[in-house]
């Protein structure tokens, strides 16, 4: 599905920068042919001709849980920027960003896109990138669930307003953030060498992709409804059809406590591993990872709200092993 | 996936891409995806037991989940089975339970 429509997801609290990056970007050569959805007209300034509104508009289904609801807004503007970029044969937009509103949860975005059969093979989540401002920033990420949920979810983290007199320190902001999300691809906006043109790259995949066979994630204690992380070692070669239905399961159960999961994954089906990514109850398609193979371990990173590890690696353990059981009990006897 | 090579390829849903190769039809590989499929059904049969609930292959594509008195729903993708088996027994499937996948019982 080569012609799939890139699209990138900017998230952020009220007030952290989020209309500027996207109008900087906008301005730029490479920002050329993007077209943009923003839930809030006004804060805006955006070229309206680049726009299509999406009002707030969610509707809940199955069980009720937020991850699960359908932004239908969001879908019928997709639809639009779609049609519009196919139009006449002409390709009007390469490149669509939404930019959500400040107390926004990306979660039902991410949803919406993952569950909705037209627009898995029209859009391309490349990524989801959260915006925050080195001022009030840190504040944000204490007092908000909202602002929490936002870093949980993202891929990577723009901070903004570092060169503001008031602005904290970025490592101060960023240690908070990756307490939250230890994988966070971090970026400076005032730093020289910060490039929107690679941040909206339709390879920020890719770069995800490398980034979660590179970070080291810090063990964050959870306290009750706390969001947290936790890496949890795989065996060397994961058995595929037994761990897909663990984690189906799991996400289908707890996925609305689980606002990630990330991992590098030895399977038992093919050679090089493959690197999974998921958001509450929705997975993205597995990227397969090419060439040099560095031999890392396998290895999943959760971040949750109140689950901790232990029953997550008991589980997966004794699922696995009742799997290895029955595969031995398959094989025929020897003669 | 394509119609006509539906009962060929390889699927769509992410739980399918543990590929020996990365493409979407990989006709060499196929008795694999057949073999992988096939133990994933019997995998699947075991978590749903304790249920008194059964899913069987439908057309290599999507899933057919069974209560014990023949009760049936079409399951699309690996996701659509829990609702699925839940709705039809009236338990809940919970892996991080002890009795998950063949212990004493659903909450």
């Amino acid at each position: 599905m080569p012609d799939r429509l890139p699209l990138f997801i900017v998230t952020g609290f009220l007030g952290s920068g989020k209309t500027t990056l996207v109008q900087r970007f906008l301005r730029e050569p490479e920002g050329q042919g993007t077209g943009v959805v923003v839930n809030e007209f006004g804060e805006a300034g955006l070229d309206h001709r680049l726009m299509v509104h999406a009002a707030e508009n969610v509707e809940l289904i199955g069980n009720g849980c937020m991850c699960c609801a359908r932004r239908a807004d969001v879908g019928r503007a997709l639809y639009d920027l779609v049609r519009m970029s196919r139009q006449d044969g002409q390709s009007r937009f390469t490149r669509a960003i939404i930019e959500t509103s400040g107390l926004a949860d990306p979660s039902p975005i991410v949803g919406t896109i993952a569950r909705d059969p037209w627009l898995r093979q029209h859009v391309e989540l490349v990524s989801v990138i959260a915006v925050i401002d080195a001022v009030a920033g840190l504040r944000n990420l204490k007092d908000f669930d909202e602002a929490r949920r936002q870093v949980a979810i993202a891929d990577a983290l723009v901070v903004t307003k570092t060169d503001l007199r008031a602005a904290h320190p970025a490592r101060d902001i960023t240690a908070a953030a990756t307490a939250i999300a230890p994988d966070l691809l971090l970026h400076d906006a005032q730093d020289p060498d910060f490039s929107l043109a690679r941040l909206f790259d339709r390879t920020g995949g890719e770069s995800a992709s490398r980034a979660a066979t590179s970070f080291t994630a810090t063990e964050v204690p959870l306290h009750d409804q706390d969001v947290g992380s936790f890496t949890l070692a795989l065996p060397e070669r994961v058995d595929w059809p037994a761990f897909t239905l663990w984690l189906s399961a799991l996400l289908h159960r707890h996925g609305d406590r689980i606002l990630r999961v990330k991992g590098l994954v030895r399977t038992s089906a093919g050679a090089n591993p493959v690197v999974i990514h998921g958001v509450q109850h929705s997975m993205h398609p597995p990227i397969h990872l090419t060439g040099e193979d560095a031999g890392q371990p396998s290895f999943l990173v959760f971040i949750t709200r109140g689950l901790t590890r232990d029953p997550i690696a008991q589980s997966l353990m004794r699922f696995l092993h009742l799997a290895e059981a029955h595969s031995r009990a398959r094989e025929p006897a020897p003669a | 996936m394509c119609e006509v090579c539906a009962i060929f390829g390889a699927g769509e849903h992410w739980s399918d891409f543990g590929r020996l190769r990365d493409e979407r039809f990989p006709f060499d590989d196929i008795q694999h995806y057949r073999d992988e499929r096939k133990r994933r059904i019997e995998l699947l049969n075991i978590i749903l037991a304790p249920l008194e609930a059964s899913c069987e292959d439908w057309d290599g594509e999507a899933l057919m989940v069974f209560d014990r008195v023949g009760r049936s729903r079409i399951a699309p993708t690996l996701n659509d089975v829990w609702p699925a088996a839940e709705a039809l027994s009236g338990r809940r499937i919970d892996p991080l339970d002890p009795s998950f996948a063949g212990g004493g019982g659903h909450a």
